[in-house]
């Protein structure tokens, strides 16, 4: 079956050449496949930060973020959760709080913060 | 017997309730349906993808296509999911992202956010409070789901939990 990858081709200056040369011997592929690797790489970081802001600032959804990026849904779903599961779940322990002491409930606290305790450690 | 609702889903909602703890329950009540850009969304290569294409396989899912494009916003799999829920309007229509929401909210369908199936089951004395929490908190430790939402599911079952207690 053809190939279905294009051809790009990169100017690079002499030291940038000499390192690519010896990381990509260092790793055992040609400058070609180590750049292919290279550039997917940090073309997929790039989009992913873009991509984790878009949904924070609440401008697309995780679909449309897919859709834009060529990314999977699951990978920008996880780069949020990196980012944000922490203070998601700070959230939800002050709310409870909040709640509890509205409603002169101590145990929902108590319930809250195991909830909180277990989640923490997953 | 349970007569199992019917319902079809977003490709969020299914990560968000895989990665919760919240699929068996999901799995017990309702019949599921994906629509294929849904499918196109999830990939093997993570684990809520994985635990999806299991269960296709494995003939829990079944695969419902839209006919028509009455809904053109949004991403793939979020608007193929608005259009069948719109084609089956018993159907219940499960999806996490705000903005979809509240389209389907706007088109009178019967949408439901993982907080709200949490509390759904809390209700129908399928979790007790104490698990309902804590598959809350496993949500909201994703980091992803809108605050609002996560708060007020937590005030529904601090009702529930003392209406009962």
């Amino acid at each position: 079956m053809p190939s279905k990858k294009r051809t790009l081709s990169v100017r690079l200056e002499p030291q940038a050449e000499r390192r690519l040369e010896r990381a990509a011997a260092l790793q055992k592929q040609s400058r070609g496949a180590f750049l292919e690797r290279a550039g997917d790489e940090l073309a997929s970081r790039v989009l992913l930060d873009w991509a984790v802001e878009r949904y924070r600032a609440g401008e697309q959804t995780f679909s449309e973020l897919a859709e834009e990026t060529g990314l999977n849904i699951e990978q920008i779903m996880d780069a949020v959760t990196e980012r944000d599961g922490d203070a998601g779940l700070q959230m939800f322990l002050d709310s409870c709080k909040a709640i509890a002491k509205a409603q002169h409930d101590p145990h929902f606290l108590e319930l809250a913060e195991k909830a909180v305790e277990v989640a923490s450690k997953a | 017997m349970l007569v199992k609702q019917s319902a079809t889903l977003d490709s969020s909602f299914w990560v968000n309730v895989q990665r919760s703890g919240l699929l068996a329950s999901l799995l017990a009540r309702y019949r599921l349906t994906y629509p294929p850009a849904v499918a196109a969304e999830l990939s093997e290569r993570f684990a809520s993808g994985r635990e999806f294409w299991r269960l296709v396989r494995a003939g829990e899912l079944d695969e419902v296509s839209p006919t028509r494009e009455n809904v053109r916003q949004f991403g793939p799999g979020e608007r193929q999911a608005l259009n069948v829920a719109l084609e089956h309007r018993d159907w219940v229509l499960f999806i996490d992202d705000r903005r979809p929401f509240e389209e389907a909210i706007r088109l009178g369908l019967q949408a439901i956010s993982s907080p709200a199936l949490v509390v759904l089951l809390a209700r129908e004395g399928a979790m007790s409070t104490e698990e309902a929490l804590a598959t809350l908190a496993r949500l909201a430790a994703l980091g992803r789901l809108s605050p609002r939402l996560i708060d007020a599911a937590s005030a529904a079952l601090q009702q529930l939990e003392e209406g009962g207690s």
